[in-house]
């Protein structure tokens, strides 16, 4: 059985855990991680060939997730990838920031549950399972 | 009740504190599950030999927020964040207190907005020790906000410097 490949990038490995923790629970298939620890590490670790979903934090040292979202949103290659931010910040404009500027799709705030994971994720694995299908690609597989 | 409205009172220069509490007890009570109930201290220092992790919150207001966790309740609140036990001298124990700041500072930010005040946060930093105390340039006052919860109890220092980045004291 295929499994779903996520890079998870947070500074902490903690938070690294909890969400790798939560996204196996989660009911929504299997998973294989990668880690980073801040943005550029997670920029050298994405390969569009080896990444279905991106979970990123957006207080990093070295480069913010913001920054990561937006250079990888630049790059033709990462184009479509669907981005999860997980992060503390709550205020509308960084919000914004995330989802409508830098085009991240879909944003958690920190402390989160298995059930908001779901409620974020399952769609956009469901999206990228449909596109991936009518192209032959990796999610096809899984049906 | 009392408690909070005497806090509110004597601390004029700390102009939207109650944002901190709340912000704190809110961010517990979505990781341990019940609201800690708290209270004003004042500037007086309680003994306490633990974990403090501190982050500053920069923009219309210049504060530092430390948490203030002794060790057994760092212990007990570590374990329900991460959901596996955490040893207090790892690593890792830094991680998950520098992420609670990290969390409370988001719900900070999140309630200073909605009363008008724009801030950033800076990246957490965490400390081992006794009796942790901030020292900064400019003006700074202190206050202590106690909070009891069923993992024990811990503190939040508020520290608050008129001296706000690029601005004569």
């Amino acid at each position: 059985m295929s499994k779903v490949r996520a890079l998870v990038i947070d500074d902490s490995q903690v938070m690294r855990n909890i969400v790798m923790q939560c996204l196996g629970r989660s009911g929504m298939g299997e998973f294989e991680f990668t880690e980073a620890g801040d943005g550029e590490e997670g920029l050298k670790k994405f390969s569009p060939a080896n990444t279905d979903i991106v979970f990123v934090d957006w207080n990093m040292p070295v480069m913010t997730g913001i920054e990561f979202v937006r250079r990888l949103r630049a790059n033709p290659k990462g184009g479509k990838v669907p981005i999860v931010m997980v992060t503390s910040e709550k205020t509308m404009g960084k919000m914004e920031d995330a989802l409508d500027r830098a085009h991240a799709n879909a944003y958690i705030c920190k402390p989160f549950t298995v059930e908001d994971l779901q409620r974020s994720v399952a769609p956009l694995l469901k999206e990228a399972e449909a596109r991936s299908a009518k192209g032959g690609g990796f999610f096809s597989k899984l049906m | 009740m009392m408690d909070r409205m005497d806090g509110r009172r004597e601390c004029g220069a700390f102009e939207h504190w109650e944002c901190a509490a709340e912000a704190t007890a809110g961010s517990f009570a979505m990781i341990c599950g019940d609201e800690p109930e708290w209270h004003v201290e004042g500037a007086a220092a309680q003994s306490y030999d633990g974990i403090v992790a501190v982050i500053s919150i920069v923009g219309d207001v210049a504060w530092v927020v430390m948490l203030c966790l002794p060790r057994d309740t760092a212990n007990a609140i570590a374990r329900r964040f991460a959901g596996y036990d955490i040893a207090f001298d790892s690593p890792d124990m830094g991680d998950a207190v520098g992420e609670m700041v990290n969390v409370i500072a988001g719900d900070l930010l999140a309630r200073l907005e909605a009363v008008g005040v724009k801030a950033e946060m800076s990246l957490p930093t965490v400390a081992r020790g006794t009796d942790i105390e901030p020292v900064q340039h400019g003006r700074m006052q202190t206050m202590r906000i106690g909070f009891a919860s069923a993992e024990g109890a811990f503190d939040v220092k508020l520290a608050v410097t008129d001296q706000l980045p690029g601005r004569e004291p």
